[in-house]
């Protein structure tokens, strides 16, 4: 059996050593679990005629903490995928590695296994509080392990993002600023497009408008779950309707399809800097 | 044997490396030397595969860095310029995620390791935090690194720079330890007398161009200008009068009033009678040694006229 992917060893151990790891992690639980019991005191006190919490102050919780598991993934994801290569080159640590017998691959899996084990550290380390809103009831576990999926699809595409960024550029700040650059076009910029293009085109929109913002919005994790809650609503967790050119068909659900674009576009990352990393074919052979 | 064959780097309308052709016999050690820019790295990081040529091909026993770079990596063991350091690491697991890199079997690692650190003589520092190694250690334990594989070949690139008298002298004991072991070493140096008595040939580098390629031998016997150092006590006017009576071309050193320089027959018969006219015209001579450096010497004649001339445009 191959040993474990030495670079994802060698980037947990180096992570997980340093006193910044602990305290990034304690710092974004801090923060997760203060705006939960903010949105949980803000609910509490708005249903002033009841005595008890009830199945929908629960779920308000519970998607306040994914949300804002999402926010930090968003950050963790891409600035920890951006040093992956960038920082090598800049330590001076990245010839060396090229000259083992590791293959691009082998890099560019490994760097990306460790941030995204890193992110799903956090997102585990949030389970009590998820486990709170789901006892105190109106989260199923079909929801719970959706959020979960969505978060962590997420986590991959940025890193790959990240990651792809890193391969391309000399220092790790630069990579950070590209990453969190194309993010925010993905997580902004997209959204007004898509809401502005159906008001510019009228004719070609017309009948489509809703599944044209769907299929579009796929890439947008935070979209996603909003599309999703109303699927959960309609308890249609697998499938939705899609209008195409008049006609309505059922497809996979919103958050399945977000998860194959988050999958397709990582690989498409990931194909990317792999090639970044093999060495030109030389020109030098005469 | 390792073959350079027209080998040309550009960078853009830099010329790093221009036509460097050279044949390096396997268990030579071959001191790149040259000023700060002349291509020493340049050279040593073409051979290692990781920049690939402009023009030209080496070949590492019949192997092509240009065709089949895989094969040619892993006959090399590289210690560049600089040692970079990851977090958090111990000298064995610095190591420990090499050997890993380079798919050694955890059997092989666990007695590879230790004899490692042991050869660089870092067994006392395997549980060290990599960053706080001395310079010297972390030079050591980078050689170490380069060792893991058990290259045939090894390429140093100014493994001295930043080392104290002592750290120096542990490294060329080392390198020579290599050399006994029948590795081929390409070591670079901008300081010539760090090479002069590990090496068994010299590439001599300027802007890229190979000012002279030969074995040490060569070097030295070429520029046979081997002299004597005389040195006095107090001055003696006669002195360039007694040498050439015994056929010998004495000047004062331009450092030391009270220092000739003597030139002229070698033979051992010759130097004696010498020795005995100065001391019979009452030259109080307390000093009186051949300077066994004649490769330095020769060094500065291959490049200094070139050099001066390129430094004084306006001359
Ligand atoms: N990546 C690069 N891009 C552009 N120019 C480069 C690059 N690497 C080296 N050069 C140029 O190539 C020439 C040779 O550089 P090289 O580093 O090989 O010299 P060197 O002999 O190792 O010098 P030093 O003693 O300073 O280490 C220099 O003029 C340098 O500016
Ligand atoms: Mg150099």
């Amino acid at each position: 059996m191959r040993d474990i992917n030495a670079v994802l060893l060698r980037e947990l151990r180096g992570r997980l050593r340093t006193p910044r790891s602990y305290w990034l992690l304690c710092g974004a639980l801090l923060l997760v679990s203060s705006i939960s019991l903010l949105i949980y005191s803000a609910d509490y006190a708005s249903m002033s005629g009841q005595s008890t919490f009830n199945g929908s102050s629960g779920h308000t919780v519970f998607l306040a903490l994914v949300i804002t598991a999402l926010i930090a993934v968003n950050f963790i994801a891409p600035i920890m995928a951006a040093g992956s290569i960038a920082g090598e080159r800049e330590r001076q640590t990245f010839d060396l590695i090229l000259l083992t017998e590791l293959r691009p691959i082998d890099i560019i899996i490994g760097k990306i296994a460790a941030t995204c084990a890193y992110c799903m550290l956090f997102v585990t380390a949030l389970t009590p509080l998820m486990a709170i809103t789901f006892l105190i009831g109106g989260v199923d576990i079909g929801e719970l392990a959706i959020m979960y999926i969505i978060i962590m699809s997420t986590a991959l595409l940025y890193t790959s993002i990240g990651v792809y960024w890193s391969t391309r550029t000399q220092t790790a700040i630069t990579a950070t600023g590209y990453a969190l650059a194309t993010i925010l076009v993905l997580l902004l910029i997209l959204p007004v497009v898509v809401l502005v293009t159906p008001e510019l085109f009228p004719d070609l929109f017309s009948e489509n408008t809703n599944t044209w913002m769907q299929l579009m919005l796929a890439i947008h994790p935070y979209a996603t779950i909003i599309f999703t809650q109303e699927s959960i609503r309609n308890a249609t967790i697998w499938s939705m309707p899609y209008n195409l050119f008049g006609a309505t068909v059922v497809g996979p659900a919103m958050w399945l399809l977000s998860v194959a674009v988050s999958w397709v576009w990582s690989c498409l990352c990931m194909v990317l800097s792999i090639l970044r990393l093999t060495p030109p074919t030389s020109k030098g052979a005469s | 044997m390792i073959e350079f064959r027209s080998v040309r780097k550009s960078y853009g309308t830099t010329n790093a490396l221009v036509e460097l052709t050279c044949t390096i016999p396997s268990g030579a050690t071959v001191g790149l030397i040259g000023p700060n820019g002349s291509g020493k790295t340049t050279a040593l990081r073409l051979l290692t595969t990781l920049i690939p040529p402009t023009s030209g091909d080496i070949l590492v026993d019949g192997d092509s860095v240009c065709t089949t770079p895989a094969a040619v990596r892993r006959r090399i063991g590289y210690m560049p310029d600089t040692f970079g350091v990851y977090e958090a690491m111990t000298a064995t697991e610095y190591l420990d995620f090499y050997a890993r890199c380079g798919n050694m079997p955890a059997t092989l690692r666990a007695t590879t390791i230790p004899a490692i650190l042991a050869r660089v003589g870092l067994s006392d520092a395997r549980e060290t935090a990599v960053m706080s190694l001395s310079r010297g250690m972390a030079q050591r334990l980078s050689l170490g690194r380069a060792l893991l594989h058990d290259p045939a070949i090894l390429v140093l690139d100014e493994p001295a720079s930043g080392l104290d008298p002592r750290a120096r002298i542990e490294l060329r004991m080392l390198l020579h330890a290599l050399h006994n072991d029948g590795k081929t070493i390409l070591i670079s140096s901008h300081i010539l007398s760090d090479l002069a008595d590990l090496c068994t040939h010299l590439l001599i580098l300027e802007h890229g161009k190979t000012i002279r390629y030969d074995t040490l031998a060569n070097l030295t016997q070429v520029t046979q200008h081997q002299s004597i150092r005389v040195e006095l006590t107090t001055a003696a006017p006669n002195f360039v009068a007694v040498a050439a009576a015994c056929g010998y071309h004495a000047q004062p050193s331009s450092d030391d009033p009270l220092c000739y320089l003597v030139h002229g027959s070698t033979a051992p018969v010759d130097r004696a009678a010498l020795l005995q006219a100065l001391v019979a015209a009452e030259v109080a001579v307390f000093s009186f040694a051949v300077q066994e450096s004649a490769l330095e010497q020769a060094f500065l004649q291959m490049t200094s006229a070139d050099q001066v001339m390129k430094e004084l445009p306006h001359a």
